[in-house]
């Protein structure tokens, strides 16, 4: 009975989700009628997305080697450069954000290392180290910039 | 290019006649002197003398003189051949193609992207530059490149694809596992700093074989062998020419005909045909075989195009066929190189049965050199001209997109730092998201002409969100036409696109939260002129009392009156300024409802800061550039400053999220992606005037504009004009999907869309929103959190829960 019943609601439901297609059309009104929304619900609406802790990739971990192997050795301008192309491929990765930081204020430019530690700390999610280790840096760099 | 210093016949010939000449009056002269201790000399060899010193002296200045004519001669046209080099445009390349594991990237995509690199398809890909293919992977060999962070080599290896994406990336030989391949870059264009024009330089290695090989044989045989002239030719046309009393052949080498297109002069005097044929020796005794025959493949002349010349094959092939040289069959290539004869005479359009002669011949000595079987030259000639359309107009195939490569550039490089020779400059374009942004842009306004009537016209700029890199710009519905770049020029009144603006100057007033209380209720504005302003919404309605997200959501104009006003209008001014528009604005009360004009870059920057919650970054369409060896010269390092409260930023982003989920948006999300979240807004203007969009995933931001040139009313709202375009790209584009951040200050609460109060979720109309994490709401009445309802009542919300 109880799947009957799941399958009747789903049926309800999916019925009432065509409804909500609204065709495109010519000079449509600028709003959505909230009358309307009234007949269409039925599907409850969902949550909202939020982010997840992506994975680590090996194409941004290689770039990350090579350019903390670089910011060693002191190339920091080709550090950068690895930097910003794994932040195109991963561009929530704290860790990334961090090390460019880190670059930034090898290079003396105070004023972007405190913008990219911010980014990684609020980017840190679960991470308190990465968290803390950002913000000191931010700290330092915004009293380096005084 | 290469010089090569070579003592040339003419001047050597020169010399030997000088020392000649020399050794021969000098010899006289002992002769006679000789002769005259003979004799008692006293009167007659002096004159003697002197006149043969005249006749010497004379002898040396018209040797002198035609020395230093030629001297002249060689300098002009060196300098013409060099000063061309010292032009020598910049070369413009799009953003390399990364290939990695878990990389969102079909085969058909990356052969499609391999194909326009010029990769050949073959059985097997070991060469640099071939690909191989099979139903879920490609093999494929890179070719070798410097980048600005390392010189890579030709790399073998091997792409397994799965649902969309790159499941394994591998090296050819050995199969194991890259970390990341990066192709060489596409090649888009080429800028002369100084000069309007843009050209499609072509470097040798690009030039069809099959073209050099046509060329030759039907406008120079003896290329390789002559020194700048062919006598054999120029014999039989001074033969051919006499017999018919007319000038009928010409006998000009490649060299010969270089030299002409350097100098624009119809004159065709002997005196003219003598200078020229001069320079061209000297042209020969300077630079290679090579050197001469790729400045004549981008140099001669192969039609017009109203006021603008079309120089090069690859210029040509583009203009009459659409195609990149590369591409070109067998008796398109024949139809160039027959024109080069005369690109009016045998234009194909106005006369094509003379161009249909002349290209066939050009087959056939195709055929006769070796380069076409029998068979083959008889296919080609039975093939039409294949010609574009119409001529493809302007020269750059992306004309948008270097306007805002040379306006990035002029901001930041003295003119003279960019006359350089052959810089490389390396952009943010993706050839990919740009063919289908202008795909998406063409087909949409062609479609809804069939509703609202001719004459649209439209704009599409995609970049990016974090790092604001311009990804694609499509000037208007004809992207390769040259003219008005709508991107940049098309500055349009914004209306309800600032509503995202105005209410973040809420929030940071501290007054308002996403869920607080607006009133969609009548208000006249009381302006400094003693003027009264009393707007409306678009239907006419007042809704009353609703939470903040959903005036955001559908759009809603009184709210955003009240609401602005109370914050104060210079606020909302701020926060535009703030997100990067540089101009000054006025804060009328006007702006409230967008009388602001604004182009399609401008509102991409500024909204690109909420896409990024709240940081602004300068959009940029250069990334890096590098001398002609591959030497960095300059480059543009990521940037960004936090202007906006992030957890402000994302309240506002949550009603733009809910616009797209069930506001003025909606219309678009069933096409996406299933599970797509992306946030955006519509703009419409006043009697439907413009139509906008402005929306965001969590990789891409796109806006689009749709509208009259005339700025006659186009009968489109925001949502049927230009979200419709932006949704046939989204629809198709592999992007990954808007999160919101709630760290750091926010919690996702449920509260009745109608009322803004808070609510069990599920229980009557409930949305999601973030708020801060002090604000109070009242509860829902009947739908308290946590409140105690009837089994059966939970039990239906249950089901729902699950189901949805």
């Amino acid at each position: 009975m109880r799947f009957v019943a799941l399958v009747g609601i789903w049926v309800f439901c999916a019925g009432l989700a065509g409804c909500s297609a609204v065709p495109i059309g010519m000079g449509e009104p600028e709003e959505a009628s909230s009358k309307d929304q009234g007949a269409e619900l039925g599907e409850p609406e969902s949550p909202l997305p939020q982010s997840r802790q992506r994975q680590s990739s090996p194409a941004v971990d290689a770039l990350l080697g090579q350019a903390r192997a670089l910011r060693a050795e002191g190339q920091h301008e080709l550090a950068a450069v690895k930097l910003e192309r794994a932040l195109r491929i991963e561009p929530r990765g704290a860790e990334l954000w961090l090390e460019l930081a880190r670059v930034r204020y090898d290079m003396g430019d105070f004023a972007a290392a405190a913008q990219f530690a911010d980014r990684a700390r609020r980017l840190a999610g679960n991470d308190d180290d990465l968290a803390r280790v950002a913000e000191q840096l931010a700290l330092a760099a915004r009293t380096q910039g005084l | 290019m290469a010089k090569k210093p070579r003592r040339g016949p003419a001047k050597r010939r020169r010399k030997v006649s000088q020392s000649v000449s020399i050794k021969a009056s000098k010899s006289k002269k002992t002769k006679q002197k000789s002769g005259k201790r003979k004799a008692s000399s006293r009167t007659r060899p002096g004159a003697r003398r002197r006149l043969r010193q005249l006749a010497a002296g004379f002898l040396l200045g018209i040797v002198m003189a035609a020395g230093l004519g030629v001297w002249h001669l060689d300098r002009t046209i060196t300098r013409a051949f060099e000063g061309r080099r010292w032009d020598v445009p910049a070369h413009v390349f799009a953003q390399p193609l990364e290939i990695y594991e878990g990389r969102a990237l079909s085969a058909p995509d990356l052969e499609r992207a391999l194909v326009q690199l010029g990769y050949r398809k073959r059985s097997r890909a070991t060469e640099p530059g071939t690909y191989a293919r099979s139903r879920n992977a490609i093999e494929l060999t890179t070719r070798p490149f410097r980048f600005w962070d390392g010189e890579a080599g030709a790399q073998g290896a091997f792409v397994r694809f799965s649902n969309g994406y790159v499941s394994r990336l591998t090296d050819g030989a050995q199969r194991q596992p890259l970390a990341i391949l990066r192709l060489d870059p596409l090649l888009v264009g080429s800028l002369f700093p100084g000069v309007v024009e843009d050209r499609l330089v072509t470097p040798p290695e690009a030039v069809p074989p099959l073209l050099v090989t046509a060329l030759l044989a039907i406008e120079d045989r003896r290329f390789e062998e002559h020194h700048g002239l062919d006598f054999k030719v120029i014999a039989r046309a001074a033969w051919v020419n006499l017999k018919s009393g007319e000038l009928r052949q010409g006998g000009s080498t490649l060299t010969q005909q270089l030299v002409k297109s350097y100098f624009l002069s119809n004159e065709r005097t002997i005196r003219r045909k003598l200078t020229e044929a001069v320079m061209a020796l000297l042209l020969e005794r300077r630079y290679d075989k090579a050197s001469l025959l790729n400045a004549y493949i981008n140099e001669i002349f192969l039609g017009q195009d109203g006021p603008r010349a079309i120089h090069g094959f690859a210029m040509g092939s583009r203009y009459h066929f659409g195609r990149p040289l590369g591409e070109l069959e067998a008796h398109q290539l024949a139809l160039l190189v027959a024109m080069v004869k005369g690109p009016s005479y045998y234009d194909p359009r106005r006369h094509p049965q003379r161009a249909r002669q002349r290209r066939d011949q050009v087959i056939d000595a195709m055929q006769a050199s070796g380069a076409l079987s029998a068979h083959q030259a008889q296919q080609q000639k039975r093939q039409d001209f294949g010609l574009a359309e119409k001529p493809v107009r302007g020269a750059s195939y992306y004309p948008a997109f270097m306007t805002l490569v040379r306006q990035q550039l002029v901001r930041d490089f003295a003119r003279a730092d960019l006359a350089g020779e052959g810089l490389q400059i390396f952009t943010t374009l993706d050839p990919e998201i740009q063919r289908r942004a202008e795909s998406a842009l063409a087909g949409r306004i062609a479609s809804l002409e069939q509703g609202v009537g001719e004459g649209l016209q439209g704009a599409m700029i995609v970049t990016s969100t974090d790092g604001a890199e311009v990804l694609a710009a499509v000037g208007g519905r004809d992207p390769a036409f040259d003219g008005f770049n709508r991107v940049l020029d098309a500055q349009r009144p914004i209306g309800s696109l600032i509503k995202p603006f105005v209410y973040l100057a809420a929030l940071e007033s501290g007054r308002y939260h996403l869920a607080s209380p607006v009133e969609d209720a009548s208000v006249t504005v009381a302006l400094p002129d003693a003027q009264q302003w009393s707007p409306k919404n678009y239907d006419d309605q007042f809704l009353g009392t609703m939470p903040l997200v959903r005036a955001l959501a559908e759009s809603r104009n009184l709210p955003a009156v009240r609401v602005g006003m109370a914050t104060g209008v210079e606020r909302v001014t701020d926060v535009l300024q703030k997100f990067g528009l540089a101009r000054e604005l006025t804060p009328y009360p006007s702006v409230l409802l967008g009388a602001v004009a604004m182009s399609p870059f401008e509102v991409a920057q500024v909204y690109n800061s909420f896409a990024t919650s709240g940081a602004f970054t300068p959009l940029k369409a250069v990334r890096f550039i590098t001398d002609a060896r591959g030497e960095p010269v300059s480059r543009y390092p990521l940037e960004l400053k936090q202007v906006a409260d992030a957890a402000q930023v994302t309240q506002v982003n949550a009603g733009l999220l809910m616009a797209m989920r069930r506001g003025t948006g909606r219309s678009v999300r069933q096409r996406l992606t299933s599970g797509m979240e992306v946030a955006g807004k519509t703009g419409t203007t006043d009697e439907l005037r413009d139509s906008w969009f402005a929306g965001f995933s969590a990789e891409h931001l796109a806006v689009v504009w749709i509208g009259r040139d005339d700025n006659q009313p186009a009968g489109l709202s925001g949502a049927a004009g230009a979200l419709a375009a932006w949704g046939d790209l989204f629809a198709q584009l592999p992007s990954r999907s808007l999160t919101l951040d709630l760290d750091g200050g926010l919690r996702a609460t449920w509260i009745n869309y109608q009322s803004g109060l808070e609510s069990e979720p599920g229980c009557g109309d409930t949305v999601p929103v973030p708020l801060p994490l002090d604000a109070e709401l009242a509860p829902e009445p009947g739908c308290e959190p946590g409140n105690e309802r009837g089994l059966g009542e939970r039990a239906l919300d249950w089901f729902r829960n699950k189901i949805g």
